[in-house]
């Protein structure tokens, strides 16, 4: 007993009532300082210069119009996948098949697009854009189903999907939908103009931001306004409760997961009707793991993940322009995962007061 | 012709199973000690790119083993930090640690992309057990991290269930707070615990690197840590269930490969699938066979543990 005694001196954590106003800024802002830092000593490690990387990342994010303009390009396809990922979230179901999911919505859409043909852009995208949403919701009812069902672990099957969607467009690009008049490249043929979404300003800025934005501000409403979105909420704190207040969690499973998954579907669908005009190979690569990223840092917070997700297409695009150094795009990867260490670190301090003790 | 082909799946089943296997061990002692780390698949990376990078500087197979433990073991303690210190949400933090791992591996991997590994671990038969007909050439003409796993198999299972340590490392992850008024350091079992998970699953990225795919690449593990993390849940937090599993997993491999080389008619980004698509299936086999056995895996995964008199 004098053994356990003893070794209480020292620190220890005491749970905030509620955190100070000027904690919940300055925690996100040295967090993000903090993790910027710790990729220093690996840059520095291996003989870059911190300053030098990040002066050419933001240049090429914030520097120029263009720059500026592709920083919002690449946000969308991360907002869309975020905002649905954290709708999820807030349940506390941990949808991680964002990335598998986007890719059947893609393969949906270009379904669509490549054999309705006649038809003006209106009706053409409509269908498209249900198509995206239904396919990729049911690709999601798929972890969701195997949850109520049999307790198996959404987790894990949400990111082997992710594989099995991935792979699914490979062999649809390689195989039956390939473009007989594409020579050896992996791609299906080029939409018909009515399949093309349309874009702003002269830049590749197209139309799946405002629906980007539209999805945040409806998802927004349901969970802070409305009777549906307080019983999702108390889900997500304490599903047990929630069960005995008589909500139908296994339900409400269902159909968050289908939306969520909808969504990253319909992130697909803008990214071949907005982007790439065809569906091809590695169309949107990092986009499933940066999208539970941001749900994260934005607190599952829908409009949160639209501010957030600018944040990261600005490091998307930085990542684009320090290859020109030689670095790997893996490196803005290195570079978000510590910042989110700093930032998960972070909400200690915002939870809990650090007390020295003697006893 | 056909025993041939089948002896060989069977090989190849054990050697692309072990890696599996090693990182499972790993993770079966971090969460039965109450920890639960999503941050396989980023320690495999980790464990693989370093061992690469000491192996075609250092051209010594032991320091890249060594390395990739080590390195490895580092990230995992970030994780512990994360976790058990600053009692941060563990699926969080196992998400960044995968993130961060994958970025380092894919960054410090940078030079050495597509470089074919100057050695891998060599096969060598084992006296006597060898010479046993089929099984012999199958179990016990393997490399030495293969041989590692049989050990630690056969070890860990009777750490765990025999001795006062395993019965330490349970009481952690099943009741830490009995544990703790008994005396047990529950936070610093953890530690150990969860440090000890990553060099093994750093040791299951080097296999992958010195013997069955021994190139870099980046995200060369190719989901193979989720597989591992699958392997623990059907395994029902047991050594020599994950053995099995991680064994019928390799299988799947090997013959998604068998099958592309005796070109089968069917497109190898489909055979590709089947390890994915088997994961699943397998799963939800064991979920629906343990769903009347009540709450699987250890009672207090995934909460941290806060002493009373704190």
């Amino acid at each position: 007993m004098d053994e356990i005694r003893k070794r209480k001196k020292g620190f220890s954590l005491v749970r905030r009532m509620d955190t100070p106003g000027w904690l919940r800024f300055a925690v996100p802002v040295i967090s993000i300082a903090g993790g910027l830092l710790f990729s220093s000593v690996f840059l520095l490690a291996s003989g870059e210069s911190p300053l030098q990387v990040y002066r050419v990342m933001l240049g090429g994010a914030f520097g120029s119009a263009y720059g500026l303009a592709e920083t919002i390009v690449k946000m969308i396809p991360l907002m869309l996948i975020s905002v649905g990922v954290s709708f999820a979230f807030r349940m506390q179901i941990w949808n991680a098949g964002g990335e598998g999911q986007l890719h059947i919505g893609a393969a949906a859409a270009t379904f669509v697009i490549l054999n309705l043909t006649g038809y003006d852009k209106k009706t053409t995208l409509t269908a498209a854009f249900l198509a995206a949403f239904f396919c990729a919701g049911i690709y999601g009812l798929i972890p969701a189903v195997m949850k109520i069902k049999w307790n198996v672990n959404e987790l894990i099957t949400c990111l082997m999907l992710n594989y099995v969607g991935t792979l699914l467009i490979s062999w649809l690009i390689q195989g039956p939908w390939k473009d007989p008049t594409g020579f050896a490249f992996p791609r299906t043929a080029k939409f018909p103009k009515a399949g093309e979404m349309p874009v702003f300003f002269g830049t590749r800025i197209h139309a799946g931001a405002i629906i980007g934005i539209l999805i945040a501000v409806l998802l927004w409403f349901i969970l802070a306004k409305t009777r549906w979105g307080y019983e999702i909420k108390l889900i997500g704190t304490n599903s047990r409760v929630a069960e005995y207040a008589g909500i139908p969690v296994k339900r409400y499973i269902l159909t968050v997961m289908f939306i969520s998954a909808g969504i990253a579907g319909i992130a697909g669908m803008s990214e071949v009707c907005g982007i790439t005009h065809r569906l091809q190979a590695n169309f949107a690569a990092q986009v499933g793991p940066s999208g539970m990223t941001i749900a994260y840092l934005a607190q599952c917070h829908p409009l949160g993940a639209v501010l957030v997700s600018f944040l990261f297409g600005a490091l998307l695009v930085g990542g684009n322009s320090i290859q020109k150094l030689g670095l790997p795009v893996s490196t803005v990867q290195m570079i978000q995962g510590s910042i989110l260490f700093f930032v998960a670190a972070g909400t200690m301090f915002m939870n809990y007061r650090i007390v020295w003790k003697e006893r | 012709m056909t025993e041939v082909i089948i002896l060989a799946t069977l090989t190849a089943a054990v050697a692309q199973g072990t890696p599996l296997l090693l990182t499972a061990l790993g993770e079966i002692m971090t969460q039965r000690s109450g920890v639960l780390n999503l941050g396989l698949e980023g320690m495999m990376l980790m464990g693989a790119a370093s061992s690469f990078i000491v192996l075609v500087n250092t051209n010594s197979l032991i320091l890249a083993v060594l390395a990739g433990a080590i390195c490895s073991g580092l990230l995992a303690f970030i994780h512990g930090f994360l976790a058990i210190t600053c009692r941060v949400h563990q699926v969080i933090c196992g998400l960044a640690l995968n993130i961060f791992a994958g970025g380092l591996s894919g960054y410090l991997g940078k030079d050495y992309n597509g470089i074919a590994a100057p050695k891998v671990l060599p096969n060598f038969r084992i006296p006597l057990l060898a010479d046993i007909p089929y099984v012999g050439e199958i179990f016990f003409h393997q490399n030495c991290l293969v041989y590692l796993s049989y050990i630690l198999v056969i070890g860990l299972t009777y750490l765990i269930f025999h001795t006062q340590i395993g019965l330490k490392l349970r009481a952690c992850g099943e009741n830490p707070a009995a544990a703790y008024s008994m005396g047990i350091h529950v936070n610093r079992i953890r530690y150990l615990y969860v440090i000890i998970g990553g060099m093994l699953a750093g040791t299951g990225g080097s296999f992958l690197i010195l013997s069955t795919v021994p190139s870099w690449v980046e995200n060369m593990t190719g989901g193979r840590g989720w597989i591992a993390l699958a392997i623990v849940t059907c395994a029902m937090w047991k050594p020599g269930a994950a053995m099995l599993a991680a064994y019928v997993f390799g299988g799947v491999e090997a013959l998604a490969y068998q099958l592309q080389a005796i070109s089968v008619n069917v497109s190898p980004v489909l055979l590709k699938m089947l390890p994915y698509l088997a994961t699943i299936i397998v799963l939800a086999a064991v979920s629906i066979a343990n769903r009347d056995k009540g709450a699987a895996g250890p009672e207090a995964m995934t909460t941290p543990f806060i002493a009373e008199d704190n």
